[in-house]
């Protein structure tokens, strides 16, 4: 009841502010304030609402409520031109996705708006870096099984198409994408070996994680050059 | 009264809530993972054992009932495995009408290969 209650009150607060913003729906949208007045946040929250920012169709945003009343509250209001800039790049965000916006599809944000998780301003670290190495060595391998099958289909052939293959293998291009492929395998064996304990919910201590995350890249290491040195022995 | 019955049938589908069907991907992609730790390892293993032999040996290798089997199941595997592994990457990283042509693409090219594979495997070891 009291959640309701509170609920209510901030809906009352907000509407008469709404209403305000019906009034301005005929003023020119041409991505920059109205001209002589300073901006206020309420403008901001009132584009959202309209639909014109692009990314939302026209509804009431409840997620937007605390744009600029928190910084209010906390004595350090948003400056008109700090104001005025956001207007203008969430309006063009606006432009931008127009099309999206008037097809009523939600969550097409302007193709200028970073994507989420913002990959340019993280750090790398180990758990991320192994994540997407996962799926770059399981994207390497698939091209390996590629061309396993041509090295089958040329061995089936005959002698000459598999000479022509074999030479191509053991060229030294051929041995360093062999000696990639290797590692990647490994790699690849490794992080999948650790997915499945992780699949049996064991491991999830951020220690833990750490300590099987360098495991697989030492090991991977480690069997790369086992492979490689016990097949130079093999060959002798 | 159970609250999947109050919403449309259209509503249930649309934006959230999966199509219950996800479990049994999930499970064939560890399955095909499991298959693929033996395989591939024997794989390896048996490469670097014929480093530096000629057609000959690779045939006669190929051509023994055990290794032509486990070269069949390591295709099929590896090819089921990265049908799945591709499908999750295209669907993650591809935003534009490209995605359903490469979601086509990759399933279609998996199962290609995989075809071409083994009857490359059954030629060496049957006809060869």
């Amino acid at each position: 009841m009291k959640l309701r209650e509170a609920d209510g009150t901030a809906f009352g607060s907000n509407r008469p502010k709404e209403t305000t913003m019906d009034h301005k729906e005929d003023r020119p949208r041409n991505g920059s304030p109205p001209s002589g007045s300073a901006p206020t946040a309420q403008e901001l929250k009132g584009d959202i609402d309209k639909g014109r920012t692009g990314d939302k169709v026209a509804s009431y945003d409840p997620g937007a409520a605390p744009l600029g009343t928190d910084d209010e509250a906390a004595g350090t209001p948003d400056t008109p031109d700090r104001v005025a800039l956001a207007i203008r790049q969430e309006l063009e965000n606006g432009r931008t996705s127009g099309r999206a916006a008037s097809q009523n599809r939600v969550g097409d944000a302007g193709s200028r708006r970073p994507k989420s998780p913002n990959i340019q301003i993280y750090r790398p670290q180990l758990t991320s870096v192994l994540s997407i190495l996962n799926r770059i060595t399981g994207t390497i391998l698939t091209a390996c099984g590629v061309i396993l099958v041509i090295w089958l289909m040329a061995a089936a052939a005959g002698p000459g198409a598999y000479a022509v293959v074999q030479q191509a293998i053991i060229s030294w291009p051929g041995r360093i994408v062999l000696l990639a492929a290797t590692f990647a395998f490994f790699l690849h064996l490794c992080g999948g070996i650790r997915h499945l304990v992780w699949d049996t919910v064991h491991g999830f201590e951020l220690r833990t994680i750490y300590i099987s995350g360098w495991t697989v890249v030492g090991v991977s290491i480690a069997l790369t050059a086992a492979a490689w040195v016990l097949s130079f022995l093999m060959k002798g | 009264m159970d609250r999947q019955e109050v919403r449309s049938p259209l509503a249930r589908a649309i934006g959230f809530g999966s199509a219950k069907a996800g479990v049994g991907e999930w499970w064939a992609e560890r399955v095909s993972a499991v298959a693929l730790v033996p395989l591939t390892l024997w794989f390896v293993a048996s490469i670097i054992a014929h480093s530096g032999s000629d057609y000959l040996s690779f045939i006669t290798w190929i051509r023994a009932p055990l290794a032509g089997t486990l070269m069949i199941l390591l295709l099929m595997a590896l090819f089921h495995h990265a049908a799945f592994g591709l499908t999750v990457v295209v669907e993650d990283y591809i935003h534009s009408g490209a995605k359903f042509a490469w979601l086509i693409t990759v399933r279609l090219g998996c199962f290609a290969f995989a075809t071409a594979g083994v009857v490359a495997t059954l030629r060496i070891a049957l006809l060869g």
